[in-house]
Order: structure tokens, then C-alpha cells, then sequence
């Protein structure tokens, strides 16, 4: 009797797994497109992650489905999809990636999924280096806190989108072209915020080496404990590094990334005098009513936040 | 024999582990002022009766009476007092010979434990009375068998408890420590201790005991040795298997019925009963 | 060259986080040693790891609510051996399955509410209105004496402290209760006390423990200390003493290498105290293995003097 029940359940398990693994019945969750004027369903477009995600949305506007990966304030580069992340991807009809190496865990996940094109949005932008640690000479990932890389990305964004979907591309064209347009005054704005800074204080000082392109457009030098996150985060000799230049360089202000944890940055200022100003957002948005629902708000953000620490001032 | 010179009660007790019954309804009464024995086969319920007169198990049924009261209180009262078998120390444990007699005054300390005047004496006392002052610094691993046995008799006299259960203590010790053993259990019991216990040895135990009581599963007779430690009880707690021979774990040897027999009613056997000796 | 070395040795300490790291990690060898006695007396050594890893799922918890992470963690680690009790009253298992099965489906369901905690973090902004700030769930694993926070270390020294003060007032009772559980009852000692007082002090040097070494390597500060000092004498008085500069000595080691290899500081304090123990292992007086391996040499050539030569 005992054996008849074992072997019953295992035809069964055995039936509704095979069921289970033909049948993926895609989850109709997304609203329909309003705009999809010949009926067809919306594409679906899966990001890596929000920042990229939101900067799909604004091209793809309401013809497409726009989803990210991973929620805000994920950790990026070594996140662990998740099963329904995998299927979720197998479901979309392309998904977006930021390439240049950030997201560590996409070949493999990727690697689970068939017939779904992937696009890496950063092609064709100018890459800095990484300075040191394990990761040195290779291109430093975080190439969209660069609005001149950013347009790039869009345009990258855009032309995916049209292939995978020509009955939209007048509208992906028109959208692209009105997030664009948004670019040049803020561009202004920020690099006319950050002038104010004296000469000599000008060194942003974060946890990871993130900031390299952000650094760059505003004409700042970069001080951080760890090049990228994936070396060892806050070791002794990384956290008197940078204790070491603060105070020599007299810089008042110090910030870390919202995706990593501040304690080390804070001990930095404790022992320097320097004021621990809070948190800058680039590997991830924030909630819609956070700092930083959108890219443009993030680097708004980061550049007002920067511009209010340095002109409140501290003791050098 | 009334109640108050009946030093422990064991009435009707049933034990059982994990549904496995290891005693049932068992019966004891053990004197005050006297040296009772407990006899049987391993895994036939003799330690199980004896972890449930010192109270390491509750019994399913039945109760356990230590001069009248429960085991818990004479516990707290500090009256029961326990020698363990050497399997069960551990020898490589890092304290003295003096640490280990200390620990019988524990339960009169304060509860930090800080020794009185009266606790170090008691302790030197005992030391004294078990032949043990010599060693008394020696870490216990240090010792031989029967000086590991003396320090542990001295941990029960330092604990002044009048009733003693000693759990083996004549297995893996010379004949002289064993001769030393019996005269000073003699003279606590004519000192009026009560002491129990729990062994193999067959042979010897005729020539000290004043109690025998034989376990298989139950107590399957208890009282006076002369009339309770008979071949025919003996067969009983054995299994009856060797109807003949009765096993002497202790000498390691063989020894007839009736040669048992013998000693039991107090006479010598014939030298040509023992057989092979 | 006298200058060079002094330079060594003095120059991690010109900054205070190394200082503070030192001396936080120094109150932890000194606690976690002087328990490690008696859990490896006591033949605890693998309760130490389960109490240490069962506490993961309180320490989530804690931070998901805004509560200190040492009450979580201590709270989760007393439910383990709680229910370690409980189960083993009830089923002839053996201790060690139990444990192990216990212990394991507590640092599960720890996992499982890291990787959820984006989503718990949302849920509890949007039903008490507190935000959960960033937990570090590296630092917890495998901890980050460089970023222990004031706050931490309030918690550190609090947990630390009434550890030392418990185990050095009742040692006496404790370490009876090591040797012999059967006299402590026998005398009317509560054994069930003394036992769940020693799991609760597992629980809270873990607490302790836990920013400094993370929860993965607390068993070793909880074992490798009082095994080197067992190694090396046969008095407890000594053994204590021992086991906390063994302890100590390690800790120093540990944070000095740490500093100078750029390594991660837990994993350097294990290997020290690893090392160490090695280290006694060989040139232990008694226990050790060239002082066995000269007494058997020293029996056997006693034994084989005055005998006939064997026939080749």
C-alpha cells in the first residue's frame, strides 16, 4: 500500500512538472498600451536596472512596456537573479543592459534565456579607465552619470526599440528627440551649480570609484576607498587612503552611494573633521517619492546636493 | 519498619524512555544504617532504578521517598550524595583532586561559591579520611584507578550527605584499594549511613553487604542478603540462562551455584567447588 | 632598523578607527575566550556555531523595524536553542541532527529575508513610515571592525560585559555543570538553569562577536581559544588566563595583518588563532605532538633496554 502511494506521487509530481514547464503561461499584468493604434500588444522591454529602465520609459513613452530587473537601491553589480526574474526575461521581447562589464551576473543569467535580444546601451561611448585594484585599465562601468555618454545611451535605446518594433518608430523617433531636448539646458544648469566651487576643494570623495564621468564634466577631481564594487569594500589601508588625502587636501565634504553601506565613509569623517554630507544615487533611482525618481532628478540631485555641501562650508 | 527508619522508598515506580519500558513496578526499601546492594544485567534496569533514586529521572509512575520526602527535597537538603562510575568522568577535565571534593560543599556555599573556613576544613577532612591528602593538588587524570575512586568517595563524605549511591565502585581498582573502600563503607555505615550500590561484583559483595536487591526489568526481590541473594533470585535477574554458573564480572570469572550458595548462608565453599580459580 | 619596526607597529594607530578596531576586538577575544572554555569543556563547540548562525534572521528583523540588532540577534539566538531543547525532549535523535537542523533552517529563513528585503523594506515605509536604512549584509556575515558605529558599539560592550560578569561570578556552578551535571543535581543545583544560562551566554557573545567577526567565524573565537589553552595546561585557573591571551595575542595579530596584506580583518584573526593553535599543537609541554613523540621514544628505549637483540 505503502509503495503504490509512493510511486502514484511520483507519476504525479512528474505530470505537473512536465505541465508546468510547457505551458508558461505569460502574466498579462501590464496595462495595454493606449497608443498601439493596429491592436498588436506593446512590446515588453526589461532593463537591468532603474536608471537605464527610466531612461527606456521616456523613449518608449506609451508604446511600449518598460520593466527593471532589479528594484531601487539593489545592489547592481553582483545581484542574484531570481527565478521569476528569469522568467520574467524569457516573457519580454528585449531586454537592455548597461554592458562595460557593471552587471557581472547578466552573461550567465542571459545565458538561461532564449530567442530574447539583448541590447548593451553603452555602445559606442568613450570609456575612462579604472584607476587601480582588480579591476584596473578596464573601462569604468558607470558611463551614464555623463549626460554626453547619456545621449548616446538614448540613441542606443532608440534605435533597439525600432527594430524590435517599426510600426512604432515615429513615435520612439519623436519621444528620443523630446528627452533629448531636455538634455542641453540641464547640462548648463548643472556645470553653472558646481562653478561656485573654489579651485583647490574641488574633489568629490565617494565610497566606490563611481563618479569618474560625473568628476569629469563638472571639472572635479575623484577621491574614493574602492575603485569598484567588487574589490574589498573599507579595508584598513583603502579607509586611510583617503583619511590621509582629506586632510592633507583640506576637503570638507564627504559622500557615499546609496546602494552601499556608509559606515566606513563615516568613520572617515569622524576622524578628519570632514562633514559626512549624505548619499549621491548612481547605481539605482530611488522610489517615486524619493531623491531620485528619474535619471534627470538623480543627477540633479547629486549636483545640488554637491553645490549645497560645498557652499554651506565646514572646517577644512 | 517504620517510616522513619526506612532511608529510601521506592514505590511502584514504572520508567520509560521514548516509549520503552526499562522498569516497571518497581519495589524497594532500603534501610537506614545500612550497605545495600543493587545486582543484574547490563540494560536490565539497574542504573535506571539508580538514576531514579538520585533523581537524574522522574519516574513515569510510582514515587521515590528519601526519608520521607521527595527526592527534590533532599536534594536541596543536600542528603543524597553520588559517586559515578569512572566511564562516566572525565579524566581529562582540568581540575584537582581538592576542586573536585570542594564541589561536595557547593550546595552550602553562598551562590558565588566562595569557600568558608568550614568548607576548606570538611574538604581536608575527607581528603584525610580516603588516604587522598598526598594528592590532593594532582590534576584527577593524574591518579590511578583507586585513587580516583578514593577522590570521589571523599567528594560524597565532604558533601556530609547520610545517604551515598556509588555507581560501580569497585570495577577497575587493586585489591588493596578495594579492602580500604569496604573498611571505610563498613565504618559509615555503623556510623549510620545508608549507602547503595549498584554492581557486578558477585563474588565480593556477600562478604559486606547487609541488602541485596536484584533487578530485571523490575525488582524481582529486595531485603536481607541472606535470604534475598539465592541462587534461585540470582537465576532470575540473569535470565536463568546459565542455571548452573553465575557470571562474576568482576573476578571475570565462573563461579558454581553453589558455591554462591554457600557463601550466602556464611560458609566457606569447598575448595574443590570453585573449579577453576 | 629599531625605528622601521617601531614604525610598523605604531603607524595603523596614528588613525582611530584602527584603535577603535583594536580595542573593540581585544573585548571580544577576552569574552568570546573566556567562554570558549567552558563550551569546549562542555563539548559545545557545535552549538556555538548554530547559536551564532541561527541569529541571522533576528538581526534582519531588527533592522527592519529600526530596533537594535542586538536585541534581534540575541532574541532569535535563545528561540534556536529554545527549540533545540524542545525538539530533543521529544525524539530520539541524536543532539547534533537536531542542532544541525535547527540552526540551518534559521539562517534560511535569514537568507530568505535578505533577499527579500527591498520588498520588506517597501512594506514596512509604506505601513509604519519607517524607511529601513542599507543593511550590510557582508559586514554581518563575515564582519567590519572598521565600520562599527558608536551605536554598535555601545551594543558590543553592553552584550560583553554582562557575558564576563555572568560567567566569572558563577564559574564555579558553571564549570560543575561541565564536569559533572549529575552531582550538580545530585545537590540540589538547578541544571536546567545553568544549561540555558550557558546557551544565553552563546547568544550573547555572538551578539558581541558579530561586528567584529561576523556570525559565519564566531565559533571560532568560541572554540580555538579554549583549545589551545587545553593544549597547554591541566589547571582552569591557567586555562582561563591562557585562553584569553591566546585570544588576545590573535586579535592583535589579526588586525596588525590586516592592515598590512589589505585583508579582510575576520578572516586574518581566524587564521591567526588557527595558527597559533598549530603552533601548540606541535610544542605543547605534555599534550603536544614532539613531547608524545619523545616519551613513546623515551618508553620504548626504556622497554627495550636489558632484552636479547632480536634476530635480524
Amino acid at each position: 500500500m505503502q509503495r503504490t502511494i509512493l510511486v502514484l506521487t511520483l507519476i504525479a509530481t512528474l505530470v505537473l512538472a512536465a505541465c508546468g514547464a510547457s505551458t508558461a503561461s505569460p502574466n498579462s499584468t501590464g496595462r495595454p498600451a493606449n497608443g498601439s493604434g493596429n491592436g498588436a500588444k506593446p512590446k515588453r522591454i526589461l532593463a537591468t536596472f532603474t536608471v537605464i529602465a527610466d531612461m527606456a520609459e521616456n523613449v518608449a513613452g506609451d508604446a511600449a512596456i518598460v520593466e527593471s530587473i532589479t528594484k531601487p537601491g539593489t545592489e547592481i553589480h553582483d545581484y542574484e537573479p531570481t527565478p521569476s526574474d528569469i522568467v520574467r526575461a524569457q516573457q519580454a521581447d528585449l531586454v537592455l543592459n548597461n554592458g562595460l562589464g557593471l552587471e557581472r551576473w547578466f552573461e550567465k543569467f542571459m545565458g538561461a534565456i532564449k530567442n530574447v535580444p539583448a541590447v548593451n546601451i553603452s555602445d559606442g561611448i568613450a570609456p575612462i579607465a579604472i584607476a587601480e585594484g582588480s579591476y584596473r585599465d578596464k573601462p569604468n562601468p558607470h558611463a551614464w552619470m555623463s549626460l554626453t555618454n547619456a545621449k548616446i545611451y538614448v540613441e542606443n535605446i532608440r534605435k533597439a526599440l525600432v527594430a524590435l518594433d517599426p510600426a512604432n518608430e515615429a513615435k520612439y523617433n519623436a519621444n528620443a528627440t523630446a528627452y533629448l531636448a531636455k538634455f542641453q539646458p540641464l547640462e548648463e544648469q548643472l556645470r553653472g551649480a558646481l562653478s561656485t566651487i573654489p579651485a583647490e576643494q574641488r574633489v568629490l570623495v565617494t565610497c566606490e570609484g563611481a563618479f569618474s564621468y560625473f568628476a569629469r564634466d563638472a571639472g572635479m577631481r575623484e577621491l574614493y576607498m574602492w575603485a569598484i564594487n567588487a574589490d574589498q569594500e573599507g579595508t584598513p589601508d583603502q579607509v586611510k587612503a583617503v583619511i590621509t588625502q582629506v586632510r592633507a587636501n583640506k576637503i570638507p565634504v564627504l559622500f557615499c552611494e546609496s546602494t552601499v553601506n556608509a559606515k566606513a565613509m563615516q568613520q572617515v569623517a569622524a576622524e578628519t573633521g570632514a562633514r559626512f554630507s549624505g548619499t549621491l544615487y548612481v547605481d539605482s533611482l530611488t522610489a517615486a517619492d524619493g531623491d531620485a525618481p528619474t535619471y534627470l532628478d538623480m543627477l540633479k540631485f547629486n549636483v545640488q546636493a554637491v553645490a549645497n555641501a560645498y557652499s554651506t562650508g565646514s572646517k577644512p | 519498619m517504620n517510616e522513619t527508619e526506612t532511608a529510601i522508598l521506592v514505590d511502584r515506580i514504572t520508567v520509560d524512555y521514548n516509549g520503552v519500558v526499562a522498569l516497571h513496578d518497581a519495589e524497594l526499601r532500603v534501610p537506614r544504617g545500612a550497605i545495600c546492594a543493587l545486582v543484574g544485567m547490563n540494560g536490565a534496569g539497574k542504573s535506571t532504578l539508580f538514576k531514579a533514586i538520585m533523581g537524574f529521572l522522574k519516574p513515569a509512575g510510582g514515587r521515590v521517598l528519601i526519608e520521607g520526602q521527595s527526592v527534590a527535597q533532599a536534594q536541596r537538603k543536600g542528603r543524597l550524595a553520588y559517586m559515578p562510575q569512572a566511564e562516566e568522568v572525565d579524566w581529562a577535565f582540568p581540575v584537582s583532586v581538592q576542586d573536585v571534593v570542594l564541589m561536595g560543599r557547593y550546595g552550602f556555599m553562598n551562590i558565588l561559591r566562595t569557600p568558608r573556613a568550614i568548607d576548606k576544613t570538611k574538604v581536608t577532612e575527607s581528603l584525610e579520611r580516603v588516604g587522598m591528602s598526598d594528592f590532593r593538588t594532582r590534576q584527577i587524570g593524574e591518579l590511578s584507578g583507586g585513587q580516583r575512586k578514593r577522590a570521589f568517595l571523599a567528594r560524597a563524605l565532604a558533601q556530609d550527605a547520610r545517604i551515598m549511591l556509588l555507581d560501580e565502585p569497585f570495577t577497575g581498582i587493586d585489591a588493596k584499594t578495594e579492602g580500604a573502600i569496604v573498611t571505610l563503607l563498613r565504618e559509615l555505615r555503623d556510623d549510620g549511613y545508608t549507602i547503595v550500590i549498584c554492581t557486578h561484583d558477585l563474588a565480593s559483595l556477600a562478604s559486606f553487604c547487609d541488602e541485596v536487591a536484584l533487578i530485571n526489568r523490575t525488582v524481582l526481590a529486595y531485603g536481607p542478603l541472606e535470604t534475598t541473594f539465592t541462587p534461585d533470585n540470582i537465576a532470575r535477574a540473569y535470565g536463568g540462562i546459565f542455571n548452573h554458573l553465575v557470571f562474576d564480572a568482576g573476578a571475570g570469572q565462573a563461579i558454581p551455584r553453589q558455591a554462591l550458595a554457600a557463601r550466602a548462608r556464611g560458609t566457606q565453599p569447598a575448595a574443590d567447588q570453585l573449579g577453576g580459580r | 632598523m629599531l625605528l622601521n619596526l617601531w614604525q610598523l607597529l605604531s603607524e595603523p594607530f596614528e588613525f582611530a578607527f584602527m584603535v577603535k578596531a583594536l580595542a573593540v576586538g581585544i573585548l571580544v577575544g577576552v569574552v568570546c575566550a573566556v567562554l570558549s572554555c567552558f563550551i569546549t569543556l562542555k563539548g559545545w563547540s557545535l552549538m556555538g556555531d548554530a547559536v551564532s548562525h541561527a541569529v541571522l534572521p533576528g538581526v534582519v528583523l531588527a533592522y527592519l523595524v529600526g530596533a537594535p540588532f542586538g536585541i534581534g540577534a540575541f532574541t532569535f539566538g535563545l528561540a534556536s536553542v529554545l527549540l533545540i531543547g524542545w525538539v530533543s525532549a521529544r525524539t530520539p535523535l541524536r543532539a547534533d541532527a537536531i542542532i544541525g537542523i535547527v540552526f540551518t533552517a534559521f539562517f534560511g529563513v535569514g537568507l530568505i529575508l535578505v533577499s527579500k528585503l527591498p520588498s520588506l523594506g517597501e512594506w514596512t515605509a509604506a505601513n509604519f513610515g519607517y524607511t529601513p536604512p542599507l543593511l550590510d549584509v557582508r559586514s554581518i556575515l563575515f564582519g567590519n571592525v572598521l565600520g562599527i558605529s558608536n551605536g554598535d558599539i555601545v551594543q558590543t560592550v553592553i552584550a560583553g560585559g554582562i557575558t564576563l560578569a555572568i560567567i566569572l561570578l558563577f564559574r564555579r556552578d558553571l564549570l560543575l555543570f561541565c564536569f559533572d551535571p549529575n552531582h550538580a543535581r545530585a545537590i540540589g543545583l538547578n541544571t536546567g538553569l545553568l544549561h540555558y544560562t550557558l546557551l544565553a551566554l552563546l547568544a550573547l557573545s555572538t551578539v558581541a562577536a558579530l561586528q567584529t567577526i561576523g556570525i559565519v567565524l564566531v565559533v571560532a573565537m568560541l572554540v580555538t581559544p579554549g583549545a589551545i589553552a587545553y593544549m597547554l595546561t591541566d589547571r582552569f585557573g591557567r586555562m582561563l588566563a591562557l585562553a584569553v591571551s591566546a585570544s588576545v595575542i590573535s586579535c592583535i595579530i589579526g588586525i596588525y595583518a590586516s592592515y598590512y596584506l589589505k585583508a579582510s580583518t575576520g578572516g586574518c584573526i581566524v587564521l591567526a588563532q588557527a595558527l597559533l593553535f598549530l603552533l601548540v599543537l606541535v610544542v605543547a609541554p605534555r599534550r603536544g605532538l614532539i613531547a608524545r613523540a619523545w616519551s613513546t621514544q623515551r618508553r620504548n628505549a626504556a622497554s627495550g633496554a636489558g632484552q636479547r637483540p632480536s634476530v635480524a
